[in-house]
Parts: C-alpha cells; sequence; structure tokens
C-alpha cells in the first residue's frame, strides 16, 4: 500500500514537472500568455506529488512497513519515533525524497510569488528550469538503486536493524540535514532565473534583485546547516572536534563558498552595473557544485572509486552534473557580446577593489577545498596509487587565505565606493585597528605564542569593531531599523564570522587531548581539572544498552560518558560527555570499558571558546534574516556608477574622495 | 559605509596637526603590532615536551583503521598503537622525517595525511598557487585597462561656455 501510493507519486511528480515544462516551452515558442499561466499550475501538481510521496515513506516508516526495502534497511521495532521519522534522509532514497519535497516547495513559492506575472518570459523560463530540475530527481528515484520504494522479494521481515546508530544518537539529526538541505536546494531558485536570463536576453540587473532575497535565504540556511552539522560532529562522534574535512563535509563547504562570492560580487554588479559574467558563473558554480556535492556522497565514489559504476545513481547524476556545466557554459558565451559592461573599476582601494579582492580569496578557497578532495580520485582513477589528501594539507593551504578574508572583512565596511584616500581610511580604521593592536598585544602578554592564532584574534577584533562601527553609524541615524537592510545585516553576519574565527582559532591552537587510565575511587588531573572515576554502571535505552562511566569532574557535577551497543548487532558507539562553560568546555568519552579488574580508559579533550562557534553560528544566522528585511531601496544603476564624473556623485562619496 | 555623513570624514583635513596626530596613532600601532609579533616568534622557539611532539606527529598521520580520523584524534587501537610507535622512535632520538618515512612502508602511502610535496601529489600544492597567481595578474592587467584615460582637452566651443560660466 505504502509503496503503491509512494511509487504513483514518484510518477505524478515526474510526469506533472514534464508536462508543465511542455506546456510552458509550447507557450513561449507561440508566444501564448493562456499557456504560460497554466504552466505556472504544475508547480502544485508537482508539490502535491513530493508531499504524498514523503508522506508514504513517513507513513512506513512509523508504522513500519518492512515490506518496503528502505524501511527494513532503516527502521527497526527497537526504534524510537523520532528516528522513525528522521529515518527518512538516514540513506540516499529517503534523502531524495526530501530534496524533491524541498525543491517542489520553492517552485512553489516562486510561483507563488510571481503569480501576478505568470506571462513573463522570464518567470515562465526560469520555472521551465525548475521543473526540469524537479523531473531529474523525481527521475533519478524511479532507478533500482536510488528507489526508495523498492519491495523486498520473498517474505517480510518482523524486524529491521534501525538507522546507523550515529543518527539515532542525537535529536540533531531532525534539524541538521533538513536545514542543509533548505540551503542547498534554494540555490536553485537564482539558478533558474540566472538561465532564464541568460535565454531571455534581459542581463540587466533585473534578475539579480529579483532572486536576492531567494539566495540570502538558500545562504542562510546552508550556513545554519553548515554549523549545525559541526555541532553534530562535536556532540555525537566522540573525538572533540567538529571538522575533519572529509568529502562530505567539504561537499556542503562548496556551494557556501562560491555562494558568499556571489553574495558580495553581486553588490558590484547592482551598484556598477560590472562583473556580470562572474556573477552569472558563480549562480552556476553553487548549483553545480551542489549537484557534484550529492554525486560525491550519494554515488559511493568516496567510499572506492570502483563502487562509483556498479550502481546507475553515480553516473546519472555526474551526467546531470555535466549537462548543467555544459548548458551554463554555453549560454554564457553564446550571450557574451551583451554581457560586456561599460563600468570600470577606478581603484583597487575602493569598496568594489575589496570585493574583487574577496571573490579572489574565495575562489581561491573553493579551489583548493574541490581540488584537495578529488584529488584522490583522480590519482587512484589514473595512476591506480592511494594518496591521502587530509586535514594538515587543508589547514595549511586554508590558513593563509583565512587570514587574507578576515584582513578584508576588517577594511572593506570602511572603504567607499569608487576610491578611498589614505587618510580617510586610516581615520575611520583608527578604533577598529586599536582594538585589534589591544587584542594581539594582549595575548601576547598573557602568553600565547601561535603567530597564526594570535593573528586571527587581532583581526576578529578589527572585524568585529569595524562591523559594530558601522552598525552604530546606522542606528545613530535610523534607530532600530538601522539594524536592517542588506548591508546592516552583513555587518551582523561579519560580526558572527569574527566571533566563529576566534573559536576556530582558540579551539585549534590551543586544545588539549591526553587519556587517563583510572580504576575505581581514582583521580587524576589533566590540564587544570580533576577526574575521578566512580565506577561504571548499565542502563537500558529503548533502542541500545549503554554502558556508563561515572565521573566526577572537579569535585562537582557527575558526569557519565558512555559505549552504546544497538541492537542488531552494529558495532559499539561512544557517547560523549560534555560540560560547557563560556570559556572552554571539557570533553569527557569512554574510551575502553574495563576488562577484568584492570583500569578504564577515558579520553579527556579540553576545548577552550568553543561555545563561542555556535553563538557565532547563531549570529550568522540572525545577520541573514536581518539582511532580508527591505532596507534602504536603491535604484539597482545608482548615480555613482553614472559615467558622468564628479558631479553625479552623490554627496558623501564627494566628501569622501574631496578630502585628499 | 561609503554614505557615512560628511561630518565624520573631511573635518580632518582643515588642520594638519589632526593629520599629524592621526599619523602618529598610527605609527604607535605597528610599533605595538611589531614588538608582540615579534616578542611571539621568538618566544615561541622553546622546546616541546615528548608529549607535544608525539602528537604533532600523529596528527599528520591517519589512524589506520578509520576512514577520516587522525592517529591523534582516534581512540582505536590503531591509533595507539601508531602513537607508541612514534614516542618510542623520538625516544631513541629519530625525526619526524625518519619516523613518517618508517610509517609509510609500515602502512603504505596513503597513511600520511598530508601529500608529499614531490612527484605526482606535488600537484596539488602547485595547482592553487598557480592558479592564485594567474588570477592576481589577471587582475592587475584588469586595473590596467581600467585606469581612466585622461581626460579629453576642451573643444573652443566647450571653452567658451566655461569662461562665461566664470564670469557669471
Amino acid at each position: 500500500m505504502n509503496a503503491a501510493v509512494g511509487h504513483s507519486a514518484v510518477v505524478l511528480g515526474l510526469v506533472g514537472a514534464l508536462v508543465g515544462m511542455v506546456t510552458l516551452g509550447l507557450g513561449l515558442a507561440r508566444g501564448k500568455a493562456g499557456w504560460l499561466r497554466s504552466g505556472q499550475s504544475y508547480p502544485w501538481l508537482v508539490l502535491l506529488a513530493a508531499v504524498v510521496a514523503a508522506g508514504a515513506m513517513e507513513h512506513a516508516l512509523v508504522t513500519r512497513d518492512f515490506s518496503l526495502a528502505y524501511v527494513a534497511q532503516n527502521d527497526g521495532l527497537g526504534t524510537p519515533l523520532l528516528f522513525r521519522i528522521t529515518g527518512m534522509w538516514s540513506a540516499l532514497q529517503g534523502s531524495l525524497l526530501l530534496w524533491t519535497l524541498i525543491l517542489a516547495g520553492y517552485l512553489v513559492a516562486v510561483a507563488w510569488h510571481f503569480r501576478r506575472r505568470a506571462s513573463d518570459a522570464l518567470v515562465a523560463w526560469a520555472t521551465f528550469v525548475g521543473l526540469g530540475v524537479a523531473a531529474f530527481f523525481f527521475g533519478l528515484m524511479l532507478l533500482p538503486a536510488a528507489n526508495p520504494f523498492k519491495t523486498l522479494v520473498g517474505p517480510v521481515p518482523t524486524n529491521g536493524p534501525g538507522p546507523n546508530p550515529l543518527l539515532q544518537d542525537n535529536p540533531l539529526v531532525a534539524f541538521h540535514p533538513p536545514m542543509l538541505y533548505l540551503g542547498f536546494v534554494g540555490f536553485t531558485v537564482p539558478f533558474m532565473f540566472a538561465v532564464a536570463a541568460l535565454i531571455t536576453g534581459r542581463l540587466g540587473e533585473g534578475w539579480l534583485v529579483e532572486t536576492r532575497r531567494w539566495t540570502l535565504f538558500a545562504w542562510g540556511f546552508l550556513t545554519l546547516g553548515l554549523v549545525l552539522g559541526m555541532f553534530w560532529s562535536y556532540e555525537v562522534l566522540g573525538w572533540g572536534g567538529y571538522w575533519s574535512w572529509d568529502p562530505v563535509e567539504n561537499a556542503a563547504f562548496l556551494p557556501w563558498l562560491t555562494g558568499t562570492a556571489y553574495l558580495h560580487s553581486v553588490m558590484v554588479q547592482e551598484r556598477r552595473g560590472m562583473l556580470r559574467v562572474w556573477n552569472l558563473s558563480l549562480v552556476l558554480a553553487t548549483f553545480a557544485l551542489t549537484i557534484f556535492g550529492t554525486f560525491l556522497t550519494r554515488s559511493g565514489v568516496i567510499e572506492s572509486v570502483h563502487a562509483f559504476s556498479t550502481s546507475t545513481v553515480g553516473p546519472v547524476i555526474l551526467g546531470f552534473f555535466g549537462i548543467i556545466m555544459v548548458t551554463g557554459v554555453g549560454l554564457i558565451v553564446w550571450r557574451g557580446e551583451q554581457l560586456r559592461s561599460p563600468g570600470a573599476i577606478d581603484s583597487p582601494l575602493s569598496r568594489e577593489g575589496a570585493f574583487l579582492a574577496n571573490n579572489l580569496a574565495f575562489g581561491a578557497f573553493a579551489f583548493v577545498v574541490l581540488l584537495g578532495t578529488v584529488f584522490p580520485l583522480v590519482v587512484e582513477v589514473l595512476h591506480h596509487q592511494s594518496v591521502t589528501v587530509g586535514a594538515p594539507y587543508f589547514d595549511t593551504m586554508t590558513t593563509p587565505i583565512v587570514l587574507t578574508l578576515l584582513f578584508l572583512m576588517a577594511v572593506a565596511p570602511a572603504l567607499p565606493w569608487r576610491k578611498a584616500t589614505g587618510t580617510v581610511l586610516l581615520h575611520r580604521m583608527r578604533w577598529p585597528a586599536a582594538a585589534g593592536v589591544a587584542t594581539v598585544v594582549a595575548t601576547s602578554v598573557a602568553g600565547l605564542r601561535d603567530v597564526a592564532a594570535v593573528a586571527a584574534f587581532g583581526l576578529g577584533a578589527v572585524v568585529a569593531v569595524s562591523a559594530l562601527r558601522q552598525l552604530v553609524l546606522s542606528a545613530r541615524l535610523k534607530g532600530w531599523r538601522g539594524l536592517l537592510g542588506r548591508v546592516n545585516g552583513g555587518m551582523v553576519v561579519h560580526l558572527g564570522v569574527a566571533i566563529v574565527a576566534m573559536a576556530i582559532a582558540a579551539s585549534a591552537t590551543y586544545g588539549q587531548r591526553g587519556q587517563l587510565s583510572l580504576r575505581p575511587g581514582q583521580t587524576a588531573r589533566f590540564d587544570g581539572h580533576t577526574v575521578t572515576y566512580l565506577g561504571t554502571r548499565t542502563r537500558h535505552y529503548q533502542n541500545r544498552n549503554a554502558l556508563e562511566a561515572e565521573l566526577r569532574l572537579d569535585g562537582g557535577a557527575v558526569v557519565y560518558p558512555a559505549i552504546s551497543v544497538f541492537n542488531f548487532g552494529y558495532e559499539g558507539i561512544g557517547t560523549p560527555a560534555i560540560v560547557s562553560g563560556p570559556l572552554q568546555d571539557v570533553y569527557l568519552t569512554l574510551d575502553s570499558s574495563p576488562v577484568g579488574h584492570g583500569p578504564t580508559v577515558i579520553g579527556v579533550v579540553v576545548q577552550p571558546l568553543i561555545v563561542w562557534l555556535w553563538i557565532g553560528g547563531g549570529v550568522m544566522g540572525l545577520g541573514a534574516a536581518l539582511a532580508a528585511f527591505p532596507g534602504r531601496r536603491r535604484r539597482p544603476t545608482a548615480p555613482a556608477s553614472a559615467p558622468g564624473g564628479a558631479e553625479a556623485l552623490p554627496a558623501p562619496a564627494l566628501a569622501a574622495t574631496g578630502s585628499e | 559605509m561609503g554614505e557615512e555623513s560628511a561630518a565624520t570624514a573631511p573635518r580632518i583635513t582643515h588642520k594638519g596637526a589632526r593629520r599629524w596626530r592621526l599619523g602618529l596613532v598610527w605609527l604607535a600601532m605597528v610599533v605595538a603590532l611589531g614588538v608582540a609579533f615579534g616578542y611571539d616568534a621568538l618566544a615561541s622557539h622553546h622546546r616541546q615536551s615528548l608529549d607535544q611532539q608525539v602528537a604533532a606527529i600523529a596528527n599528520q598521520v591517519r589512524c589506520p583503521s578509520c576512514e577520516d580520523e587522525t592517529a591523534e584524534n582516534s581512540a582505536t587501537q590503531t591509533a595507539a598503537a601508531v602513537r607508541a610507535a612514534i614516542r618510542q622512535r623520538l625516544l631513541v632520538g629519530q625525526g619526524q622525517a625518519q619516523i613518517e618515512a618508517y610509517l609509510e612502508s609500515r602502512y603504505g602511502p596513503s597513511i600520511l595525511l598530508r601529500p608529499p610535496a614531490g612527484g605526482l601529489s606535488g600537484l596539488v600544492w602547485v595547482l592553487p598557487v598557480a592558479a592564485a597567481v594567474a588570477a592576481l595578474g589577471g587582475l592587475a592587467v584588469a586595473f590596467r585597462r581600467w585606469r581612466p584615460s585622461p581626460a579629453a582637452p576642451l573643444s573652443d566651443e566647450e571653452r567658451a561656455l566655461l569662461d562665461r560660466a566664470r564670469r557669471g
């Protein structure tokens, strides 16, 4: 029953998307507005199909319909309700349902938002492209290897293993993947409109302005999704860290890098009408990287390059990626002449110069992450050698890029458009710079010696005060409304980045880790903390049996790091106990259970300032929300970009340039 | 940002003294920064403890039985064995290069998380630097092209117009 309903819904989604594309395509070819208007109803049909398909899967998971292969593999009698519901995104096939559900939601939101412009060719082409992406994902689910509604042959099992233990250990699994997907899939909307702009030849700033808030929305959720992913990794995986540069993390990080570059360079185009090709390329790259990330993480190619060809999923996704790239690049080349802009950037020492440098740094960042991720695969395919490109490579390569970006974030908000003079810059930067110098001196006096970390603290302070300075100036002028709008919301994001950067520098450089061998009643000291081992106890939960160590930390609270064994013979996994504070976390793990009368091994990690990583991530999300509020409206091409010279400049810009 | 009230920025130019003071403040900040960083760099050459040396090397090596964990971060027995081997070899006076060579011969080249700088894997180090240099070069060329052309000389007609405007 579940299988039949779900499968029919997937077919309905595919057919609905294809018919919608044909309707819109014919309407566009023959110039029939009525067909374009009726084409706008197909996203609703696609959403209906996605809701029914996801609903059928959730129903099957919650009622434990083990006749479905997916349910039999990712659900079990012992699985608590929450993890039965989240089971939908525990493996490839179900994740595709979540993807199509969110994509269909975005398509309907676009159709609703532009409902009065249904016969506009730009909107029609954008919907056409969006339905094409939806058709691909519904079609993908009809492949045997990706079909979520495949039924088992033979007798129906009476129980299943449940989701991977790591995916039923912490409620965060209910939030991290959906948020990440809201971000990932959300970049489809700017992509749809970019392609539509290229096809229709309406290459001005219109499509940018239309999709500005959609892009911000996607970016905000991708940011929150990434931070929640780090939080999940820290809370669940038991190694005391939050980022290990593994391919799955990198796949999610890459679109964030190009998307962030785009959010900045788009301002140059809106203000000066320049960088059109570059912005289109960034939108294309961001969307393509979400598909490429799906390929990397879902085709099995990471585990083994040879697993890739055993299923059809990998080649099909890679093929779709190829189509996107060829179409996108082809369209940009085809429109090349129209994309030329008459503008010029007068001076590297200007806001637009800083945005260019920002894009260069983000581009280099994305290149390093992409290269480091795919390099081992390429070497193995071409040369049958195995090379590991791990954290030391990424740390070495990205540290200078991150410091460069922090420097730019510190200076750029104080730079005027067009051209700055040294005096203006020195005047505006005096307080931020003083904060940075004070931080560097204070940390040095406090005994911190790592130059990169001290530089990160100092630059973080400059970034924070530079952003605060802008917010204070804006709030003085406009009151609380001075916190709204793109520029001011962006400054709140910068504040969050400064907090995140300092937290990462602190924990990456000054974290301490060790192991203590203790017998019951013994106490050991580690990095200024005392750990007393009281003994172990066993606890039985619905889905697992846990062996918990009883530890008294610093003579105070008792905490219980555990090793949990889930039903169905999965290997035991550790559950850390974390005592958080504003200055440091103490992270305790049960590394090996006592054998006979031998000692128990307790892992201890002391992570300074790490709680600020989560707080900073929240501030970034808040900033994205503030940026989405309408601030001061500006015409896409403001007078500053008019080629008239000084008399066309608004007064403040005149003042800035005139103070030489 | 760029559109701050005109009152904040230009006032400083009216008096040379203010400009001087600003310059002095910045000079003091640069000196303080130089002293702090110089002191950090000089003082950081203290000897590392044995534990720190083990951690530094174990952070560059993969845990042999894990997917993506360093030998330092992993709690598995294979990782503990790697850390023990590193400690033992440090105690007999071997350096990082020797120890990594030993681990490579014992577990294969993929044990090293930092790809070697030579041979094929050297590309992974060189390509980003080459790309960054190329991009910077491209940007320099673009800025050269963007440099505003000198204003064209005024025609007689324009000059007359200007004169009339000046005379009011």
